[in-house]
């Protein structure tokens, strides 16, 4: 197995928003989708999610409700706003300006300059 | 956005129980879904819960951290704190008992002294628009005086300068009030016509005067009542309004009340009843609604809304040049100013003192505020020392400092809160007593501290203010704990660190020097008082029985008044016990006085003139009073209207108006450049007349024989207590008129006490002296704690030191020496700021240098020995330490 790589700061929330686009999922469910989209070449640590999914809930950006699990037990479903889905949107631009701008500077080569 | 943040924040704050039942199912099914496909994958059952619940991580911290996401955790961790607090004040009553006790008692006297500043300069009159209200008074040149108006001049202001939108003016005078049996004496404000209108005063009951009444001298005999007058002498009876009353001997129509808040517009004198200006005959001379020079109207307007007050006075100055024009003998030399009500009480001056003497007292009673936060800055950084090992120990679990700091922080806010509630009690108390003082004399003064919104205002701000004050030190001390140190040191250290023996030694230092400012005040001022009362006064004040009257107020003419008094003065000589007995318009110091300007033969130009007072008195007067005679006669009973018109000078006056000549013989008036001019018999030696602080006051005498006036002051000089006679005085008054009545009985040295006269000086030694006390308590208690705590943490080295062989003495000194250098050092400091201080109330002071020798080293003496012995306790005990017992400690 690939070396994981720690989470950059501030990206969490951007996982998560991205995991849950995609249907909405529980808590565990979105550990899981985003280790398998990401291939598991990230580490999350398991506690961190829960105060970024509060977070994300009180500025509106995802809601939740109690729902039932594949294994037939209570769990709580967390799925995208309208503000969230247009927030997803922005960081998604934002990130990949970014992640050319950052790869731009670092392709450079002396004879560039 | 921010209604989602807000609605997800009620919801987590108002269902909280649900939320974190929630968040612990959610956080289990997590732990177990896990686990289950960890035994999915042929884990154990056991293993895998022990993994899933490490590899979570905190399970606490995250929620805690859920909570903070939700914004559950401010609120909660308030209450907490809250809970943490109370619960550790529960624990100790005595350290509960003596903050709160020290902060009420520093809150309390603030909160007194403020509500007597909200009375005297803050707190608006209860009319319209009441931070736009200014006072329009006239300056003469080289006066100090701001002074009144003639009605006449009012009108041309009023009409020609388009500056304001209304200007009203007022009189006061005393009148008997007369309703069927009894004769009421009452203050009565003569008001112009529009002056509740302008003012937007509601009536009680009935109506006011209105705006087109008391345009004609003599029209409208109407009278309106005050409210608390009407309460407390009519019962509030509503039949009042139509009735008929007799005010001075005139009939008069009871048209209504005025409003239940409105005492007049001179915020510490209450009026009785209002009655039009066009009425001012039955109490004076008609010249004051006719005569220019007859200046008598203290004058309020308003302003237009966009006229600022220097535009506003630069327009009545342009006013002010027209009548001078017009009228040259009365109207030269004038200077009109515009002040806001506010800056102009009492009464409007040039350099009133009042704002110096209010700053001065709200900073002792800071200084003592002060010392109380010392006091429970020190107290609670004992605890936080105490408690350093708690406090060490959360930060290791995790705590955040801050964290730590507001639980601190939320401490000494609960002590201030608490202080500041009892304090609030206190000054309440305080004021309350503030306000039954009474002041000597005849004037309505009506002293009312009531706490109001400003006051509380003040009192909760004194309180915030203390709790972050005195939560500051141990927070400082909080961020900078060294935590593995402390551990290890197990709470208790051998030396104490240098560190927090710097903060206390500072507090202990500005204890001595606050209390010490506090104490050198107190005595300048008592200082100050003895003086004053030792002063030579150019009278004799023992002995002395006063008693004003006025027949005038039952309608007696000039001839019926001078028969009156003559048989009074007849009668009153006869009674045993009476040595003399004298008539005079006023008292030396008391509430009124009459000033002249002096014009002599040779007098070419206004700006020459002098201003005097003076007196009208009769023969007896000098003797009854002891006043020394340096030149030349006094009066005698030839001395009437047949006879060429007299006056005796003082040798201020004498001495500046004809310098190196001989007064008696010369001529002045006081009437005008016209005359009549009097000629000088005598000269007096020189004394207080007006107010005891003055200096060299130009003053005269002129004779009653020759200036009739019909209120007068009965003077008795007795051989026994003055007290003793009143009885056996007003009875033989009351044989000569039934209904006369006789006010400001009083023995001339009661009188004395007036505002003029040492009420000032006393109540201010007695303020004083009250606040430097409260100072001296609470440094002393602080500093014999702070020493006391320090004996006690070293109780274990001075076991070392004594097993070692140190004498019980070298044991003692050591102990004193560091207390009683902290002390010189406060003295010291508070030497320097105590003479600043003494400079700025310099002018307060009565014949004390700000720098009084006696002072200082009776205060350094009373501190320091006060200070020493509260060292010198903890010392003594540190030395009869058994070093096995000291060594065992712990």
């Amino acid at each position: 197995m690939e070396k994981q790589l720690d989470l950059l700061q501030g990206t969490l929330d951007m996982l998560i928003l991205k995991a849950i686009s995609l249907g909405p999922l529980h808590g565990y469910g979105i550990l899981l989708r985003i280790q398998q989209i990401s291939k598991d070449r990230l580490e999350i640590q398991q506690g961190s999610l829960y105060p970024a999914l509060y977070r994300l809930e009180h500025q509106g950006w995802i809601a939740s409700e109690w729902g039932e699990s594949e294994n037939k037990r209570k769990a709580k479903y967390y799925r995208l706003t309208a503000t969230g889905k247009r927030r997803l949107q922005a960081e998604t631009e934002k990130w990949n300006r970014m992640a050319d701008v950052i790869a731009g500077i670092l392709g450079t080569t002396r004879e560039e300059i | 956005m921010l209604w989602n943040r807000l609605r997800s924040w009620m919801h987590a704050t108002l269902q909280r129980s649900r939320l974190e039942s929630e968040m612990d199912a959610e956080l289990r099914f997590h732990m177990e879904s896990y686990a289950e496909d960890l035994v999915r994958n042929g884990v154990g059952r056991q293993e895998a819960m022990r993994r899933a619940r490490l590899e979570f991580g905190g399970i606490d911290r995250t929620k805690e951290e859920c909570r903070e996401a939700r914004g559950v955790n401010l609120l909660d961790s308030i209450l907490q704190d809250l809970r943490h607090t109370f619960r550790m004040l529960r624990k100790n009553p005595g350290f509960t008992l003596i903050t709160v006790l020290t902060l009420a008692l520093g809150i309390g006297a603030n909160t007194a002294i403020f509500s007597v500043v909200n009375s005297f300069a803050l707190r608006p009159l209860p009319v319209r628009d009441p931070l736009r209200l200014v006072v329009v008074a006239q300056q003469f040149q080289n006066s100090s005086f701001l002074g009144p108006l003639s009605y006449p001049d009012l009108l041309d202001y009023r009409a020609k300068s388009d500056a304001f939108a209304e200007m009203a003016g007022f009189s006061i005078d005393f009148a008997g009030l007369s309703t069927g049996a009894s004769v009421r004496r009452i203050a009565v404000g003569y008001v112009t016509g529009n002056y509740f209108d302008m003012l937007g005063v509601q009536p009680a009951v009935g109506r006011l005067i209105l705006p087109t009444e008391g345009q004609h001298l003599g029209a409208d005999p109407v009278i309106v009542l005050g409210y608390t007058f009407w309460q407390r002498e009519f019962g509030g009876a509503s039949d009042m309004v139509g009735r008929n009353v007799k005010l001075n001997g005139q009939h008069f129509t009871v048209i209504g009340v005025a409003d239940k808040g409105f005492r007049g517009t001179i915020s510490i004198l209450e009026l009785d009843a209002y009655v039009p200006l066009s009425m001012i005959s039955i109490a004076r001379s008609e010249n004051l609604w006719a005569k220019r020079d007859a200046r008598g109207l203290q004058v309020l307007a308003y302003p237009k809304s966009n006229v600022s007050l220097e535009q506003a006075e630069a327009s009545l100055n342009v006013v002010a040049a027209q009548l001078e024009k017009e009228y040259p003998a009365t109207d030269r030399e004038v200077k009109m100013r515009v002040v806001h009500e506010r800056l102009a009480r009492p009464t409007p001056s040039v350099s009133s003192r009042l704002p110096l003497v209010l700053s001065l007292f709200l900073m002792l009673a800071g200084l003592v505020l002060l010392v109380a936060c010392v006091n429970v800055a020190n107290l609670v950084l004992v605890r936080a020392t105490l408690r350093q090992k708690e406090i060490a120990v959360r930060t290791a679990l995790g705590a955040a400092p801050m964290r730590i700091a507001r639980q601190l922080v939320t401490e000494s806010v609960v002590l201030a809160v608490l202080g500041g509630v009892f304090g609030t009690f206190f000054g309440f108390a305080g004021s309350r007593l503030l306000a039954s003082i009474r002041l000597p004399g005849e004037l309505p003064v009506r002293f009312d501290f009531a706490l109001d919104w400003r006051v509380f205002t003040f009192a909760l701000l004194a309180a915030l203010v203390t709790g972050v004050l005195t939560g500051l030190t141990p927070i400082f001390r909080a961020l900078k704990t060294n935590l593995s140190e402390t551990l290890r040191e197990g709470g208790r250290s051998l030396s104490g660190g240098t560190d927090r023996h710097r903060i206390r030694n500072v507090l202990v230092v500005a204890q001595v020097c606050l209390s010490f400012v506090l104490l050198i005040t107190a005595g300048l001022f008592v200082r100050s008082m003895g003086r004053a009362q030792n002063l030579y006064l150019g009278f004799d004040p023992h002995n002395i029985l006063n008693l004003r009257m006025d027949p005038s107020q039952l309608g007696y003419d000039e001839t019926r008044t001078k028969s009156f008094y003559k048989d009074l003065e007849d009668r009153a000589c006869a009674l045993p016990g009476v040595e003399f007995a004298s008539l005079a318009l006023s008292v030396p110091l008391g509430d009124s006085n009459q000033e002249a300007k002096i014009y002599r033969e040779t007098t070419a130009r206004a700006d020459e003139l002098l201003q005097a007072f003076y007196n009208v008195v009769d023969p007896a007067y000098f003797q009854t009073m002891r006043i020394t005679v340096a030149r030349g006669r006094t009066f005698t009973p030839a001395d009437n209207e047949a006879a060429p018109r007299v006056a005796v000078v003082n040798e201020t006056l004498a001495s500046r108006l004809w310098p190196g000549e001989d007064p008696v013989g010369k001529q002045f008036s006081f009437k005008g450049a016209q005359g009549p001019y009097v000629q000088v018999v005598g000269v007096t030696r020189n004394g207080r007349y007006v107010f005891i602080g003055e200096d060299q006051q130009n003053f005269f005498y002129v004779p009653t024989g020759q200036n009739f006036t019909s209120a007068r002051v009965l003077q008795i000089r007795t051989s026994l207590p003055p007290n003793a006679i009143e009885k056996s005085i007003e009875q033989q008054i009351h044989a000569l008129e039934p209904d006369l009545p006789v006010y400001a009985v009083e023995t001339m040295e009661h009188s004395l006490g007036g505002a003029n006269g040492f009420f000032l000086i006393r109540m201010g030694a007695l303020f004083a002296l009250i606040l430097g006390l409260l100072g001296l308590t609470l440094a002393i208690v602080g500093v014999y704690g702070v020493v006391s705590y320090a004996a006690s943490q070293r109780t274990h080295e001075i076991g070392i030191r004594m097993a070692l062989g140190a004498e019980p003495r070298a044991i003692l000194r050591m102990t004193l020496r560091s207390g009683v250098f902290l002390l010189l050092l406060g003295i010291f400091i508070g030497s320097v700021l105590a003479l600043s201080v003494g400079w700025t109330m310099k002018s307060l002071l009565f014949g004390i240098h700000p720098a009084d020798p006696l002072t200082f080293v009776a205060v350094g003496f009373l501190l320091g020995s006060t200070a020493i012995m509260a060292c010198y306790i903890p010392a003594r005990r540190a030395m009869r330490v058994d070093p096995m017992v000291a060594l065992h400690y712990e």
